[in-house]
């Protein structure tokens, strides 16, 4: 059975794109970042819901910034990681890291 | 916008600002719809999810009430209600006040260590005290009515039906909280 606060798929997708924006991580960079790498649309609501189940786990915080006339008066929430979310991310690479470890079938980007 | 019109901008104006944001640089007005539907399907979900613990909360509450309220109609009451009444009612204060002292507790000592798997002991606290203040608000009403107005079980479901919807609806509605303003 999994850890209540186990990390999924996309959540850790999530994470990284915050790790690699720093400061300027909210909705719109945050998806791009993931269209960016993974070359798939991402959903913006999907975003907001895995980024509101990653705060409440304490990976994330966010803060609202000031509205601006171009998104129609509504402020942007930016997001950064917590030291914990940064523990998690450690975690799942090493655990990632030691099952592709040995993999014949996968070394050289060959599947 | 359709993200206001089904209640998702409420609670989260930065999502639907985003969504204007992107359409404003360039996306298709299919993006645009798309992305707004996900939304609104996915903050339902969500929000669904969050309440499912409130409404078990108050399901279990609710059943305890059922049970204690046949019991005391079928031990006809007056020699035992007094005491009941007085025993419930000191219970439920302790309860109130034990469980607003301990989520402040918690949240306290949450906000200084995220990580340490106490989120999940302030939903435990919060699972049962609405549990038991579903149950004790209840019961103390239930002994208070019959002891002034005598009332007789059956106008008593209806009024309970009343509390119990009241308190289930409203809930289901609630806005989700905001994130501090800051940067």
């Amino acid at each position: 059975m999994p850890r209540h606060n186990s990390l999924g798929e996309f959540e850790l997708m999530v994470l990284l794109a915050l790790i690699r924006l720093g400061d300027d991580a909210y909705g719109v960079t945050i998806s791009r970042e993931i269209e960016g790498c993974s070359g798939r649309e991402v959903a913006l609501g999907s975003v907001y819901a895995a980024l509101d189940r990653l705060e409440e786990k304490g990976f994330v915080r966010s803060k609202l910034g000031d509205p601006t006339a171009s998104r129609g008066g509504r402020a942007k929430r930016y997001f950064h990681i917590t030291q914990h979310g940064l523990r998690e991310v450690r975690e799942a690479q090493r655990v990632l890291v030691s099952l592709w470890r040995g993999l014949p079938a996968l070394e050289g980007g060959k599947a | 916008m359709a993200a206001e019109a089904f209640g998702i901008a409420d609670g989260n104006a930065p999502l639907a600002g985003d969504l204007l944001e992107e359409f404003q640089r360039g996306r298709s007005a299919a993006w645009y719809w798309r992305q707004t539907f996900i939304a609104i399907a996915t903050g339902r979900c969500r929000s669904a999810w969050v309440t499912r613990r409130y409404l078990g909360a108050f399901s279990i509450g609710y059943a305890a009430q059922a049970c204690v309220a046949f019991i005391l109609w079928r031990n006809s009451w007056p020699p035992i209600l007094h005491g009941i009444a007085l025993t419930t009612l000191a219970v439920v204060m302790a309860i109130l006040l034990l469980g607003t002292l301990s989520r402040r507790l918690w949240r306290t000592r949450d906000r200084k260590d995220p990580g340490s798997g106490l989120p999940k002991m302030e939903s435990f606290l919060e699972f049962t005290f609405l549990a038991v203040t579903a149950f004790g608000a209840y019961l103390v009403a239930y002994c208070l009515a019959a002891l002034l107005w005598r009332q007789s079980l059956g106008e008593w479901a209806f009024t309970e039906s009343i509390w119990f919807w009241g308190f289930i609806v409203p809930d289901l509605t609630r806005p989700r909280r905001q994130p501090r303003r800051g940067r």
